[in-house]
């Protein structure tokens, strides 16, 4: 998962040990019918990306989709993608009958993902086709079969993982329940069977009945019954699904992707001391996760196989020499590791750190002699730690204090976890400015303890919507604590009853006032002069503003990252091995850049009106010349005539003339005009080629 | 360009009414000291007390020789200008309270006097007073005028410590006259003040690493194609980190370091194959390592000429895309915002750029509008999408926008969370009141804000800056404090200063039961109990409704059943399932019932002693309400009909 804690706010450069989440995978099985129901197109009209689709290619778009988001949140999720109620049968897993893998469970690629888009239903129909309709219940068996075979197999490698079942179907009840309505069916008791062992290994369920938007999908009595037993695992960082998240709508390709792709993780679960020994139990989500092309790999230049950097050993960063676990050099313990010829060995030894210390000063690692001490334990010497840390070719009167990492530790105050209630203000204390690093969300964890969420939702109530909670909030014991601002957040739907915004608290990490720095007051840096508009000014500027305005469909969540999709467009082209489509193609659709489509002109002459209104044209040049060079005065031919430099330099008796004169001479002759009188004489020769 | 150095002189208020407050003025400029040796180098300090008990300064002296002797008094002059070093901390960790009278106005001439002594240096002057200005000083207005001028003439910026606190009221009358005249001084002065209301926040008065305005963006804000203003940026927030520590091996330590040399270890390490079958103990040469791209399953190799291939072009600068709502519906929620804040203004340099940012300021404040632009800071950056907030002109700044970064489409996370209206969760309305207590009684302001972000300082930077001071004072023995008054003070709710908040936390305690006592408080906070539910479901009906009423019953009927001893409650069981059916049926609350019936096939089908109820439900006709009986239903009459044979139990 990619839902990692930031630690931007507790960013540190000591190699404490630090408690994180267990990293965790997730995998995911998207099971879709193929039945002759899935076949038709599917009316999701309105929507660009499933226009003139069927169900069935809709469902694989959501899949392809999927892929794709995981790929760039670099997770290491797998994903296998299977369709059933199909006529033929894939050769995977032994042929499972009216099942077919169309992606084997595995990180996906950019072979697999084109695959996907580019599934059609023509290609489909004559190479796999639909299997009757009658037999959709031993297709739905058969599908739940090959998730069990797949999990078991997967589960054998990947302890960790979480597991979901993505299904896609049109059919309300494949099956029956109830045999002549008493007996459960032997279908029904087949399937519960797979569903039992699919529980036993955590695995949730999700459902995408795909029905257009008004019409009706009854989850009784089959589905339900399914749901309500795959609900997943619930742990310190995963939590049960519930009906609500378990069954979803295919409406817009984005919405659902965005909401679907991951699974709801908290990145931190702690206690928040309410005061007077109250404390409730919350838990912390980042809803807004920095998105960056993932760092660099190392391979093999030659095979391109994967490499990477083993540790072998320490390097005394001050004399070059290669230490082992004891702190002894190499050269110490040389003799004792080669007896006889110790004498030898340590003179080699010798000459070895001294082109170590050579490299050293270079700036270079000795990583020819750190793979001599290969071998070597890597456990690092004894360290001892001090402050202020110095800094190269900078002097400093601090003396030199040292410390342990207990202490530092202390000293930060790490150690106390959680989360404490300081007090309350008005929403309006909040500036613009009071922001470090991006927000989290807290929800209460009723789960870990009974009563949580009642006093959760209690103090939420009670603080409406115009007042915020101040805490102290270290996420866990490792962390130093930091001040927070928690802003109420309520629950908002829309006209299709999915929740757009979840009920909870925003968590605004605060700034301290070491943080807060005042350029604006800075004369040096803004300047002395309060500019006033005059009201013909800022109604200009106010006409300017409202033909501006951004229209609702603006939103940072329609916005892609133009760096980071031109960055996996290359990637998958290259790992697809086709050529990058060139970067113009990736400025063009660069959604980042201003838009004003049919209005352009409009607001083009709001601008234009700014411009005439605040006498923007007398800003050619700056107001005062500090950005220019000023003017070169004219050059008085006679005075320069009269000089004669070109006769005293001939003379050899430049030195009596003044600097003035002679850079009237050469900037008559347009040459340079710095440096001293010297300078100036010896230029003044090179340009008449008269030697020195 | 070069900082220039500061010449800084430092003025302690040692006299009999800064006693209590001592330790810590003398803690802050320790701080002030600290952070000058760690980041500033250049800058000197002289160190002078005021209202000391001993008179030791350069102008007392003079004036002795001159015959004038008793001037200047109780002032102590500590540390000439010099370069700070540990002998400073040395004197601040032991500063002694003196019983001199507290002259400030003669510190500050004394102070004058050392500058000036200086002579002619490119250095910035300037004089810190540290006090609480309790000590009533007289001095002639033309000599307050006068000083001033001095300064003025000299350069020298006057920065003010004050301190303000409720301990120091029998003084007002004393205090508030000394501000008058610092007032009137600095109205002829470069100068800052910084005023702090609890001697504990003297502490974190002084900033522990000093920043000046940095320009990190100049160049034009493009409003349209054909329409730019001139502006520059700067940061407003950075957090400060905390600084790591410097390491050293026994024998570095032994040997002692050439002066800026750089001690610790640095991890040797080579390459090998991530796969353990190729591996084979090979060791892989640098030069033949190169970077790859992870897609997915697929590894893209990326040698050094395809680097660019993945670039985006990055221009640099500064888009105006139009403008939100800066409040309502429309506006961007303010827990987008990304990462640090930043400050743009119209670059000082262009007259007319200056008047059009003013007047765009003051058209977004007018229009209630937020503008969002596309940033790229440096060619090397990636662009940003931002958000801009208007803030008018005032003395100290003019107008400008603070700017925050939004997220893209792909930092989004959709996650959903089950509604707080979820029946077992919901509050009763003592428990409500009980967190309005808690809201209203600890409350941080206003009138007086706390813990504001302006007033409230890092507090582990500045332990770490003391506890060092003292270890280095001590020899370096001295074991760390346990507590630290600073943090206690930002990190600990001010009991002390919100009355009732005590009472009312204690009140929330008694109102939220946590853990087991939840489950059972929410089982006795029904409003049926089972000792006469139908009595109980029926006065309910009349107060609360059919809706909360039926909910209600509809809660304890599958307790009364699985509470039963054997079959003993079965039939009033159901009775009020018969009951329930009959007032779903009028009150049209059909889903109330039939998840009623579904719940309990839920709970009983696994359970062969329980069992029994499902059949007597049976067995007395009992059915889901169809859609024939209440239109709202989801039930088919054929569906209610089979209702129960398809969920008949075989023992």
């Amino acid at each position: 998962m990619s839902d990692k804690w930031d630690e931007s706010v507790w960013d540190q450069e000591d190699e404490d040990e630090q408690e994180d989440l267990a990293p965790s995978h997730e995998q995911l099985f998207f099971l879709i019918d193929a039945s002759p129901g899935m076949l038709q197109p599917c009316g999701l009209a309105g929507s660009e990306e499933f226009e003139g689709k069927s169900w069935l290619e809709a469902a694989i778009q959501v899949a392809a989709s999927i892929m794709r988001q995981k790929v760039i949140a670099s997770s290491g999720d797998k994903v296998a993608v299977m369709l059933y109620g199909t006529r033929e049968k894939s050769a995977a897993y032994g042929g499972m009958e009216s099942t077919w893998v169309l992606q084997e469970l595995e990180e996906p690629g950019a072979d697999g993902i084109q695959a996907l888009e580019a599934f059609r239903l023509s290609k489909f129909e004559s190479q796999i086709g639909s299997a009757s309709p009658a037999a959709a219940g031993r297709a739905l068996l058969s599908a739940f079969w090959l998730a069990k075979i797949i999990i078991g197999k997967a589960a054998k490698t990947s302890k960790q993982a979480t597991r979901r079942i993505l299904l896609f179907t049109r059919n309300q009840e494949p099956l029956k329940v109830y045999q002549k309505g008493l007996d459960f069916s032997s279908e029904w008791k087949q399937l519960k069977g797979h569903i039992n062992s699919l529980r036993d290994a955590h695995v949730a369920l999700e459902l995408y009945p795909m029905v257009a938007p008004g019409e009706a999908f009854e989850v009784q009595p089959f589905w339900r019954a399914v749901l309500l037993e795959l609900r997943g695992q619930s742990d310190a960082d995963y939590e049960e699904l519930d009906e609500g998240t378990q069954v979803a709508r295919i409406q817009d390709l984005v919405t659902l992707v965005r909401s679907k792709a991951h699974r709801r993780r908290a990145v931190g679960s702690f206690r928040w001391q309410l005061g007077g020994g109250l404390e409730v139990a919350v838990k912390l989500f980042q809803m807004l996760q920095p998105q960056r092309p993932a760092a660099m790999l190392k391979v093999h230049g030659e095979n391109n196989a994967e490499v990477k950097a083993v540790l072998t050993g320490w390097i005394d960063r001050y004399t070059g020499e290669i230490m082992d676990a004891t702190g002894a050099t190499q050269a110490q313990a040389a003799p004792a590791a080669e007896g006889e010829q110790a004498a030898e060995g340590q003179q080699a030894a010798e000459g070895q750190q001294a082109a170590e210390r050579e490299q050293a000063a270079d700036g270079t690692q000795g990583k020819a002699a750190a793979a001599a001490a290969a071998a070597a334990p890597v456990q690092p010497p004894e360290l001892r730690r001090y402050y202020p840390k110095p800094e190269r070719n900078k002097v400093c009167r601090y003396p030199k204090v040292y410390v342990t990492p207990e202490e530092v530790r202390q000293i930060k105050g790490a150690g106390e976890g959680g989360m404490t209630l300081l007090g309350f203000k008005p929403l309006s204390c909040l500036k613009q400015h009071h922001q470090v690093r991006n927000c989290s969300f807290l929800y209460p964890d009723e789960r870990s303890l009974p009563g949580s969420a009642t006093a959760f939702i209690a103090l939420h109530t009670a603080m409406g919507p115009d007042t915020m909670a101040v805490c102290r909030l270290a996420a866990n014991r490792a962390r130093e604590p930091r001040l927070v601002a928690l802003l109420p957040q309520d629950e908002a739907v829309n006209e299709d009853g999915w929740q757009v915004q979840p009920p909870g608290f925003n968590v605004v990490y605060l700034p301290f006032s070491d943080d807060i720095r005042a350029p604006e007051t800075d004369a040096g840096f803004a300047g002395p002069a309060r500019h006033a508009a005059s009201e013909e000014q800022v109604a200009a500027a106010e006409a300017l503003v409202l033909g501006m305005k951004l229209g609702e469909d603006f939103h940072p969540a329609l916005i892609q990252n133009p760096v980071l999709q031109r960055h996996y467009t290359v990637l998958e082209a290259k790992a697809a091995g086709d050529e990058p489509p060139p970067v113009e193609e990736a400025v063009e659709q660069d959604q980042t850049l201003p838009y004003w489509g049919e209005n352009e002109e409009e607001v083009e002459a709001l601008a234009a009106a700014f411009h005439e209104a605040c006498g923007l044209g007398s800003d050619a040049s700056p107001a005062k010349a500090t950005k220019r060079k000023a003017e070169a005065p004219p050059v008085d031919e006679d005075a320069l005539a009269a000089l004669d430099i070109e006769g005293r330099a001939a003379k050899g008796t430049l030195g009596k003339c003044t600097n003035d004169q002679l850079k009237s001479w050469l900037r008559a002759k347009g040459l340079k005009l710095t440096g001293n009188k010297a300078e100036l004489v010896a230029r003044v020769q090179l340009h008449l080629g008269v030697a020195a | 360009m070069a900082r220039k150095g500061q010449e800084i002189v430092l003025l302690l208020d040692v006299g009999p009414r800064m006693h209590p407050h001592l330790a810590h003025a003398a803690r802050a400029l320790a701080d002030l000291l600290t952070s000058k040796m760690w980041h500033r180098p250049r800058d000197e300090a002289a160190l002078f007390l005021y209202g000391s008990s001993t008179t030791r300064n350069a102008v007392a002296e003079e004036m002795a020789a001159a015959g004038e002797e008793g001037q200047y008094e109780g002032i102590e002059e500590l540390h000439p200008m010099g370069p700070p070093d540990g002998q400073y901390l040395r004197t601040l960790h032991s500063v002694q309270p003196g019983d001199g009278r507290a002259d400030w106005f003669d510190a500050l001439a004394v102070a004058a006097a050392a500058l000036k002594a200086r002579g002619h240096t490119t250095a910035e002057k300037s004089i810190v007073v540290l006090s609480n200005f309790c000590e009533r000083v007289e001095v002639e207005p033309d000599d307050v005028s006068d000083l001033a001028g001095r300064l003025q003439q000299m350069g020298v910026r006057l920065e003010l410590a004050k301190l303000y606190c409720a301990e120091d009221e029998e003084w007002e009358v004393d205090r508030a006259h000394n501000l008058n005249l610092l007032a009137a001084m600095c109205t002829e002065l470069d100068h800052t003040e910084r005023e702090v209301a609890a001697p504990v926040d003297l502490l974190g008065v002084f900033r522990a690493h000093e920043v000046g305005a940095t320009t990190t963006f100049a160049g034009v804000l493009q409003v349209t194609k054909n329409v730019a203003v001139q502006v520059k940026m700067s940061g407003k927030t950075k957090q400060e980190k905390f600084p790591g520590p410097a390491t050293e091996t026994e024998a570095q330590a032994e040997q002692g370091l050439v002066e800026g040399g750089v001690g610790g270890l640095q991890r040797a390490k080579l390459f090998k194959y991530v796969d353990e079958e190729m591996d084979q103990n090979v060791e892989i040469p640098d030069e033949d390592v190169i970077g790859a791209y992870k897609y997915g399953a697929n590894i893209v190799p990326v040698p050094d000429n395809e680097k660019e291939d993945y670039a985006f072009p990055r221009d640099k600068g500064l888009l105006l895309l139009g403008f939100v709502d800066a409040e309502g519906e429309q506006a961007l929620p303010r827990h987008y915002y990304m990462t640090d804040t930043r400050v743009l203004v119209a670059d000082k340099a262009w007259d007319a750029s200056g008047v059009a940012f003013a007047a765009l300021v003051t058209a977004m404040l007018n229009q209630g509008q937020h503008a969002v632009l596309r940033l790229v800071r440096t060619a090397r950056e990636r662009p940003q999408l931002c958000i801009a907030a208007p803030v008018a002109a005032s003395g100290a700044a003019p107008a400008h926008l603070l700017v925050n970064v939004l997220p893209f489409m792909e930092d989004f996370r959709d996650y959903k969370f089950p509604s707080f209206t979820k029946k077992s969760w919901v509050p009763s309305e003592e428990q409500l009141e009980a967190a309005r207590g808690l809201v209203l009684a600890m409350s941080l302001g206003p009138p007086q804000e706390q813990l504001a972000p302006e007033g409230t300082p890092y507090p582990q930077v500045h332990r770490l800056y003391y506890e060092l001071g003292r270890r280095f004072v001590s020899g370096g023995d001295e074991p760390l404090q346990d507590e630290d008054p600073l943090f206690e003070h930002v990190f600990a709710p001010r009991w002390g200063t919100m009355p009732g908040a005590e009472a009312a936390a204690a009140a929330a305690r008694e109102a939220f039961p946590m853990g087991q006592a939840a489950k059972a408080s929410r089982r006795s906070r029904r409003l049926i109990g089972s000792d006469a539910p139908l009595a109980d479901f029926e006065s309910l009906l009349l107060d609360a409704g059919p809706e909360e009423a039926c909910s209600a019953l509809a809660e304890v009927i599958p307790e009364i059943v699985m509470g039963s001893m054997g079959e003993s409650k079965f039939d009033q069981a159901a009775e009020l399932v018969e009951r329930l059916r009959e007032v779903c049926v009028t009150h049209e609350l059909p889903a109330v019932f039939n998840a009623l019936l579904c719940a309990l096939y839920g709970r009983l089908k696994d359970d062969p002693v329980k069992k029994p109820f499902w059949r007597k439900l049976e067995n007395r006709g009992v059915q889901p309400i169809d859609r024939t009986e209440v239109e709202a239903s989801q039930m088919e009459p054929e569906a209610a009909s089979q209702f129960f044979s398809q969920r008949h139990f075989t023992d």
